[in-house]
């Protein structure tokens, strides 16, 4: 930025004109300008010779001299002085021969320019006055240099610039090309290029011998490469001397990327070729025989052999099939020349190592238009591993079996022998039964036999003898039906009938019928029947029966009075609810998180001894002294408990008495309602 | 209960049935029959009723005729009492063959009279 102002000389007595200049030169940015009118050429000749005015500007019309003598008188008075002619759009023809004397541009009177301006001021010679026909070549230059996208320079012996066209100032990001005046290679690239470039031009300039489309990376010192393909040749002055070096580069950025990128890919594609593990060869055929076999480089990876090793020896591919394999290969290509249908086979090779390993070979025929098998390609994979894994697999399965097979002997071996212990039990249990149920019926039957006699044999009974002979005999008959029938119960000859209901409802009828009786035997009762209890799959009547049978026995444990207290609520099962040695042996069984219905029932009567509480449930077994109801009475209860799932226990209570607990489960939610 | 009756023989009946034991004491009024349904006092009640022969149910609550029928013999005074099983889990064909009980005769039951006289006639030697 120069401080001074820029000093314009306009010669030309037109105050319009005047006007118009000062108006441009006032309003432009690029610097300030100083503006001084010489109404004629002599006037402003003598100005010139003052020697400060950096241009001048000069009206076509002046009253004192034809424009193109008057650019001619300014050239030779001040040859370092551009002009710059002021027109008229129709004064064209005159502007052109001012220009051929030497001015150097032209301002169009209304349409001025700054452009115009810069351009003719700036690219001025200033050194000598201008053969027009030269000043016309130097114009075609400037502009071909200026407009071409390669980058073209000019350099001293020192390999400074000394010109470049704008292509090159646009790369290297100048404002415009005067800038890179006097800079070198080492301001704008990296130094090692720099380092490189000079050495070229050093070599060009010491042989003379041009460097003629060099191929060149170009690391900028902003960091951005490019490719550039370079022609640097010998500057030489009017002498012949070589005072330097010009030259051309043209960007090839782009193709380069694209070989690299070519390249590239071609690198991936073979490693993927050579990665392929797999083969695929071509064996070409007319009629029968082969004409040719061609096998890809995936052959070394599955054989050891290479590609060219096939190709060389056409029976190679015979031999590398194991010996006993030969027959299959063979026939199945004898398959597809007959068929033309694909076929897949496996068999061994033998490896260039001598290994042997197993293959799959997949042969798919091609046929042409006619239909006539031409060639057959195949694909053969490895499958070593997979036969050796498959050997492992059936070796393992061949052990599981006999593992499998020990295990199935010993558990029906297991279950033979459960069911022969089952078999003793229910044997032992059958005689203890059949023992119990002759005496309980047979007992009856005997005070019937009796009963029978005394009143065969009295000829006159009395009254009150005769009431209670049949008395006895009535509830005999009883006492024996209702053996058999618990006997029945006992034995599961009878159908359940089961029905959705609520233990608490069940509970209440049973009492409703027996509180009189309990009342009279001074029992309190008390209750905790949860009214809203999940409903259980039951047999209501056979329930009610368990319910009946257990109060009896609690009634009976407190001959003097005492309390029954009866809860029923439901909960999940914890770890200490069931006893699972008790379970039914049929396996059914409760288990913990089961959601039941608990139901206890208990007394403050006398307790069962410790050594009778295991055998409470058996059949016959009572702690009643004499008398009736020495029926089946638990045992039966216990049964029928066992057929609804449930569970039954006693336990002595704390403080006196016996508590029995009876668990039922819940009935699941079924879809068939 | 100790009756000086010359004409009549005494049975003791031990069997935990007060329903058959009473029925069976109408049946037979020839002798005198002393009810005892309570197994464990039958020793003490035999000691004191002297009878002349004991008919004993086997099947019975606290203790069954067997220990009975040891524990009456272990008693000098009742050692030569005859003692006559009366149960009900024998079957008549065992009766028929003329078995014993741990070395004690027995009957069936459900008996009838005639079979009971006849049995009873035998052992009291008459």
């Amino acid at each position: 930025m120069r401080h001074e102002p820029i000093r314009v000389l306009l010669i030309g007595d037109d105050p319009l004109g005047a006007e118009q200049m000062r108006l441009l030169l006032d309003g432009s940015s690029e610097g300030e300008f100083a503006m001084e009118v010489a109404p004629r050429l002599a006037a402003g000749l003598d100005r010139l010779s003052a020697g400060d005015i950096d241009f001048v500007v000069l009206d076509l019309n002046l009253p004192d001299c034809r424009a193109g003598d008057a650019v001619m008188r300014l050239r030779q008075c001040a040859p370092r002085i551009p002009v710059v002619v002021l027109m008229s759009p129709e004064e064209g023809e005159v502007a052109g021969q001012t220009l051929e004397r030497g001015a150097s541009g032209c301002l169009v009177r209304g349409r001025l320019s700054w452009q115009a301006l810069l351009r003719a001021v700036l690219c001025a010679d200033t050194r000598e006055p201008i053969d027009p026909a030269l000043a016309e070549e130097h114009r075609r230059l400037a502009l071909l240099l200026d407009n071409i996208p390669d980058r073209v320079f000019f350099k001293d012996e020192k390999g400074r610039f000394l010109k470049v066209n704008v292509s090159l100032a646009n790369r290297f990001l100048l404002d415009n090309p005067r800038q890179a005046i006097g800079k070198t290679d080492f301001d704008l690239f990296t130094e090692k290029h720099a380092e490189s470039a000079v050495a070229d031009e050093q070599e060009v300039i010491r042989s003379g011998l041009p460097i003629v489309g060099k191929v060149e990376k170009e690391t900028l010192r902003d960091g951005r490469i490019f490719w550039a393909l370079t022609t640097k040749m010998p500057l030489r002055d009017e002498k012949g001397q070589i005072v330097g070096i010009f030259g051309i580069s043209h960007d090839i950025t782009e193709l380069k990327r694209a070989e690299l990128a070519v390249r590239d890919s071609e690198e991936r594609y073979n490693r993927l070729l050579d990665s392929v593990a797999d083969y695929v060869y071509t064996v070409e055929m007319d009629g029968g025989t082969v004409l040719s076999t061609n096998h890809g480089h995936g052959c070394v990876a599955v054989t050891g052999y290479s590609a060219d090793e096939f190709k060389s020896d056409s029976t190679l591919w015979y031999r590398v099939i194991h010996p006993e394999d030969r027959q299959l290969v063979v026939s199945s290509v004898q398959k597809i020349v007959e068929t033309g249908i694909p076929v897949s086979i496996e068999h061994r090779i033998i490896c260039k190592d001598g290994s042997i390993r197993w293959v799959r070979n997949k042969q798919a025929p091609r046929h042409d238009g006619a239909g006539r098998l031409t060639a057959y390609d195949g694909l053969i994979s490895d499958i070593s591993e997979r036969k050796h894994a498959e050997d492992l697999l059936r070796d393992a399965n061949a052990r599981l079996r006999v593992v499998l097979d020990d295990l199935t002997k010993s558990h029906e071996e297991l279950k033979a022998t459960q069911l022969q212990l089952i078999q003793i039990e229910k044997s032992q249990l059958a005689s203890e039964l059949a023992a119990g149920v002759a005496h309980e019926v047979k007992n009856p039957l005997a005070i019937l036999q009796m009963g029978i006699q005394f009143f065969a044999e009295q000829p006159t009974i009395e009254r009150e003898t005769a009431d209670s002979v049949l008395h006895e005999m009535r509830e005999a008959v009883e006492r024996a039906n209702a053996v058999i029938e618990d006997l029945l119960i006992f034995s599961s000859a009878r159908e359940f009938t089961m029905r959705e209901s609520s233990v608490s409802a069940l509970i209440e009828e049973t009492l409703r019928l027996v509180r009189p009786g309990l009342a009279m035997s001074g029992i309190k009762i008390v209750t905790n029947l949860d009214p809203n209890l999940p409903a259980c799959r039951m047999d209501p009547s056979k329930m009610e029966q368990v319910f009946a049978n257990v109060i009896s026995n609690a009634s009976h444990a407190m001959p003097s009075g005492g309390t029954l207290t009866i809860t029923a609520i439901s909960k999940k099962l914890g770890s200490g609810d069931v006893n699972f040695e008790q379970g039914d042996r049929s396996g059914r069984r409760l288990r913990q998180g089961d959601t039941v219905v608990l139901i206890e029932i208990c007394d403050t009567g006398t307790g069962i001894p410790a050594d009778k509480l295991a055998r409470v449930f058996d059949p016959f077994f009572t702690t009643k002294k004499t008398g009736k109801g020495k029926g089946l009475g638990l045992s039966v209860s216990k049964k029928i408990i066992d057929l609804h799932e449930g569970d039954i226990s006693i336990a002595n209570v704390h403080g006196g008495g016996s508590k029995v607990t009876i668990v039922l489960p819940i009935a699941a939610p079924r879809d068939d309602g | 209960m100790m009756v000086n009756n010359m004409s009549k023989k005494r049975i003791l009946l031990v069997d935990d049935e007060p329903g058959f034991t009473r029925l069976l004491r109408l049946v037979l009024p020839r002798y005198e029959i002393c009810e005892e349904n309570d197994s464990r006092r039958a020793v003490a009640t035999a000691q004191s009723f002297h009878p002349d022969l004991i008919l004993l149910d086997v099947i019975m609550p606290d203790m069954d005729g067997g220990t009975v029928a040891a524990k009456i013999r272990e008693d000098k005074s009742l050692r030569n009492v005859p003692i006559v099983f009366l149960t009900a889990v024998v079957s008549e064909k065992e009766v028929a063959n003329q078995g014993t009980i741990g070395g004690f005769p027995f009957l069936a039951k459900p008996v009838t009279k005639e079979k009971l006289v006849e049995c009873i006639n035998h052992h009291l030697g008459d």
